[in-house]
């Protein structure tokens, strides 16, 4: 018995791995409805990258460049597990 | 947000040009607690999407006054229209003809108005709650970046 626990626990740990990686591939956005010119896909950064906004990592950060620039300051908040999620 | 609204051409253009923006990720167990809303406000459903309770959109002006926020995802046009209030109601405030003690009863009586005219109970909720008291960013609890951020690198 113990030998076959041995040989079949990292067999279904890769499976799983397999699995989700599989899953993360192909499950599409469901942070939100999809709209037209917009895939949706939660791996579909094409759009984003075109172009692309100038994020800065913090408020503080950014409050210092609007001051000098004069503009103001937009910030996303995102709880962790959705950045995760690629939403 | 990131993969419609934020692939805007229109918007990527509009955010580069009048803002500078920043992208913070909260802890999820900190939900609600950053000090926009009151904590027992729990946000729910907006027509146009989700993530309510997730994600939120917040303006402030260059000396760190928040001129509003809005929880909840947004589409191009709920976006821009949310974009473009921040905008106005920043230069009203900030017009060298109005008091800096006036601002506070200006910034209610624009968010109030806003209240009334919104697309949704959420969205005029959120007008209301805001229109209560002026904020300043340092006011806030906005520092709960935890390094998620470099996927947007």
């Amino acid at each position: 018995m113990a030998v076959i626990k041995i040989t079949w626990a990292p067999i279904a740990l890769l499976s799983l791995a397999l699995i989700s990686a599989a899953k993360q591939e192909n499950h599409p956005c469901t942070c939100h409805p999809r709209e037209a010119g917009a895939s949706g896909s939660r791996n579909d950064w094409e759009g984003y990258r075109k172009g692309g906004i100038a994020w800065h990592y913090t408020v503080d950060e950014a409050l210092k460049i609007a001051r000098d620039e004069k503009k103001l300051v937009f910030w996303y908040h995102v709880a962790g597990d959705l950045d995760k999620e690629g939403c | 947000m990131r993969t419609v609204t934020f692939s805007d051409g229109g918007i990527v253009k509009l955010l580069n040009d009048k803002f500078v923006c920043a992208w913070v990720n909260r802890r999820p167990d900190l939900k609600f607690m950053d000090g926009l809303y009151p904590k027992e406000w729990r946000p729910r459903g907006l027509p146009n999407g989700a993530a309510v309770t997730n994600i939120t959109s917040v303006f402030a002006a260059p000396d760190g006054t928040v001129i509003h926020a809005i929880p909840g995802y947004l589409n191009v046009a709920g976006f821009k229209r949310h974009l473009e209030f921040a905008r106005k109601l920043q230069a009203r405030l900030f017009d060298p003809a109005v008091k800096k003690e006036d601002r506070a009863g200006l910034f209610a009586k624009a968010h109030l108005e806003a209240s009334k005219e919104a697309k949704d109970d959420n969205e005029s909720e959120a007008h209301r709650l805001l229109a209560q008291r002026l904020m300043r960013v340092a006011d806030l609890k906005v520092d709960y970046f935890d390094g998620l951020g470099d996927v947007m690198r």
